[in-house]
């Protein structure tokens, strides 16, 4: 009886191929561990850590300096002369005036202060009633003064004693 | 002219007038006595129309009356119109045609009124009408005023003067003799 032989399972490998076949992965996988350990994993907080908080306040950096935004272009200021202002005369309102104070212009008198004179340039002709020189001047200050205007019409003079 | 020389009068006058005179006639002075002669007293408007007129020479009491006549019909006017002449003249002419009627009984025919934007042609057609011959001057001076509210001065004071008064214009000075 002849004695069997037997083979042995590591003997059929060829380790060579073996060996070319595994040492990429093992360069891959080398590789791979020594970029995890360069660059470790971001982990979530699992729990809220409290800080003691200080008295004293803590160190502020200083804010920089705000940087004016580039405004658009359609919202620039156009600088133009600005004339100086002077001082201009009060206008006075429009006045509704009566159309009896109209002159033949149609403008409204000039309304004189109540403290002038109304005596002045009339003559009372021994009368108690005051005259002015003309029926003219009478309306025109009627208009100045809002009366109304008495006109006498005579035969003869008020200046001339018995001539009336 | 006594009416004026009263002092109630000149204060009245004085605060709601401007007064003016002006000579339109003349008269004849004989042996140092007046002959002929009259007065008219025009209130008016300070554009020279005439609110009212007083013909003749009167008392203080009546020229008094007469001015505050002529003062109240104008506040009435004012407020009536509300600066609207047309509405103005129509209260006038309704304050001389009530007048008319209240002093000498006498009511101006509607029919024969004239038309409101004809008022400055002032003609003596209103004492024409049958109605002159029995007013006297104060009727004759209304039923002019109702024909014709606001008529302008210069187109009333002759017919006043002449029609009413019987006088005749004149610039002529008096005359002595």
């Amino acid at each position: 009886m002849s004695p069997r032989h037997r083979v042995q399972w590591w003997r059929i490998v060829d380790w060579r191929v073996v060996a070319a076949a595994g040492l990429p992965v093992w360069a891959v996988v080398i590789g791979f561990v020594a970029w995890d350990k360069a660059h470790p994993p971001t982990r979530l907080a699992t729990s809220a850590v409290v800080a003691p908080i200080s008295a004293e306040p803590s160190p502020v950096a200083p804010t920089p300096p705000e940087v004016p935004a580039a405004e658009p272009p359609e919202s620039r200021v156009i600088v133009v002369p600005y004339p100086v202002p002077r001082p201009v005369k009060a206008v006075t309102p429009a006045r509704d005036v009566a159309f009896w104070l109209r002159d033949e212009s149609g403008e409204p008198p000039t309304l004189e202060p109540q403290a002038a004179d109304t005596d002045a340039g009339c003559q009372t002709h021994d009368t108690a009633v005051r005259f002015v020189k003309s029926p003219i001047e009478a309306m025109s200050r009627a208009r100045r003064e809002d009366k109304l205007v008495c006109v006498l019409h005579l035969s003869g003079n008020l200046e001339d004693d018995g001539f009336t | 002219m006594n009416a004026l020389a009263n002092e109630q009068v000149g204060e009245y006058v004085n605060e709601h007038f401007v007064t003016a005179y002006q000579k339109v006639g003349t008269f004849r002075l004989v042996n140092g006595k007046k002959q002929g002669g009259n007065v008219a007293t025009y209130f008016c408007l300070p554009d020279g129309t005439v609110l009212h007129a007083v013909a003749g020479p009167v008392n203080a009491a009546r020229f008094l009356q007469e001015a505050r006549f002529a003062v109240e019909m104008h506040k009435l006017a004012a407020a009536n119109a509300r600066n609207d002449p047309f509405k103005y003249r129509l209260t006038v002419r309704a304050s001389h045609y009530d007048k008319l009627q209240a002093e000498s009984g006498v009511q101006y025919p509607p029919a024969a009124l004239p038309g409101l934007r004809h008022a400055d042609a002032v003609t003596d057609e209103p004492l024409r009408l049958g109605l002159g011959r029995r007013l006297g001057n104060p009727g004759k001076v209304s039923a002019l005023l109702t024909a014709y509210p606001l008529a302008r001065l210069e187109t009333l004071y002759p017919v006043v003067w002449e029609q009413v008064l019987n006088e005749k214009l004149s610039a002529a000075p008096v005359a002595i003799r």
